[in-house]
């Protein structure tokens, strides 16, 4: 009864919004569908020289209610491009993607702890997926919703993401469901992309975790690192000895 | 023999330019045949059973173990008689009651 409560319960986010930073007409209506639709947080794109000041469209989806963590999707061409923007970005931001369009970038992205999403484009996908290298990510996987909206063959993308979905249940890699919408057109529900998800091949419960518990985890554990540095991954200061 | 289960959604659409009640039926069922097929589609036993031009939110009816098939279709569809269109799910109910408080019903 009271797990049934708490999935009821639950808490829901999109981690990926990128809106017309400047459209705050667009903005309000994209936060108020979101507020709708009971999504608590959402990824926003801003690019490093928006980071300061803050776009007045992130105060507009908190006074809906919407705790906005900022996202930054990386797509470099190389292993040396991905690992120079990591070092120089990953401070800054709640939420870093990385569009895996090279498999020498996929491999270090998918180990990478400071990656924390990948999102595979084309044929790249089945590659990195094939095999073992499932077991190895790190990173979660991210299932855009306007790679199915907006692709010509719903059929043959929906067929790819199947087998995908497979390969990620086998080798237990996390996933999470986003929309991707830069306009309320684009907006989803998040417990229907999570519907999207069950009927492709991921289990019910798989697929509400991947809208809601995942991506709530992967933001609240990068806020800490960014409100406290660790010494290595897991540890951090608790508590001082009071001094004398 | 008893009845099958049914469950019924609450549905918000977000159109372009307004559209018709029997535009939206028509898209929605014509969505659901596309990608679940004839088979599918009788499986689901999905109906339109009311619709609010004010708000454009519509309730539907199908089958309870289709809901899931009935959201991941909603939510597919990108546009009604050439027109961008955003479907979303806000509630999903066993009772139609829970749903119904703005939505009149539908003349039969």
């Amino acid at each position: 009864m009271h797990a049934e409560w708490a999935r009821l319960m639950r808490t829901y986010a999109d981690l990926h919004l990128c809106p017309p930073l400047d459209d705050l007409d667009n903005a309000r209506s994209m936060a108020g569908l979101l507020a709708e639709l009971q999504v608590r947080l959402v990824g926003l794109v801003v690019p490093p020289e928006r980071l300061t000041p803050l776009p007045a469209i992130v105060e507009l989806f908190r006074t809906e209610g919407i705790d906005v963590a900022k996202r930054l999707n990386l797509r470099p061409r190389s292993k040396e491009e991905l690992l120079r923007s990591l070092r120089r970005l990953r401070g800054k931001y709640e939420l870093i993607s990385v569009e895996c369009s090279v498999p020498s970038v996929s491999r270090v992205a998918v180990r990478d702890r400071r990656v924390d999403l990948v999102h595979f484009a084309g044929r790249e996908h089945s590659n990195m997926l094939r095999g073992k290298v499932a077991k190895t990510f790190r990173a979660a996987m991210e299932i855009r919703l306007s790679d199915l909206t907006s692709a010509p063959g719903l059929g043959a993308a929906l067929h790819r993401l199947k087998r995908e979905i497979e390969t990620t249940v086998q080798g237990s890699t996390r996933v999470i469901g986003s929309t991707a919408a830069s306009n309320p057109h684009e907006l989803r529900s998040p417990r229907d992309i999570a519907a999207i998800l069950t009927v492709i091949g991921l289990p019910l419960e798989s697929a509400l975790e991947a809208v809601s518990e995942v991506p709530l985890e992967i933001v609240k554990k990068n806020r800490l690192k960014l409100e406290q540095p660790q010494f290595m991954e897991g540890v951090r200061i608790v508590r001082r000895p009071a001094e004398k | 023999m008893n009845r099958a289960s049914q469950r019924y959604v609450l549905v918000k659409f977000l159109p372009s330019q307004p559209v018709s009640a029997e535009a939206i039926e028509r898209s929605v069922y014509q969505s659901i045949r596309q990608m679940l097929g004839e088979f599918g589609s009788a499986e689901m036993g999905a109906r339109m059973i009311g619709f609010d031009d004010s708000s454009n939110k519509a309730i539907f009816r199908c089958n309870t173990a289709s809901v899931e098939k009935l959201r991941a279709v909603l939510a597919l569809m990108t546009q009604i008689e050439g027109n961008p269109v955003a479907a979303m799910v806000l509630r999903s109910s066993g009772t139609i009651k829970a749903l119904r408080a703005p939505i009149g019903r539908r003349g039969r």
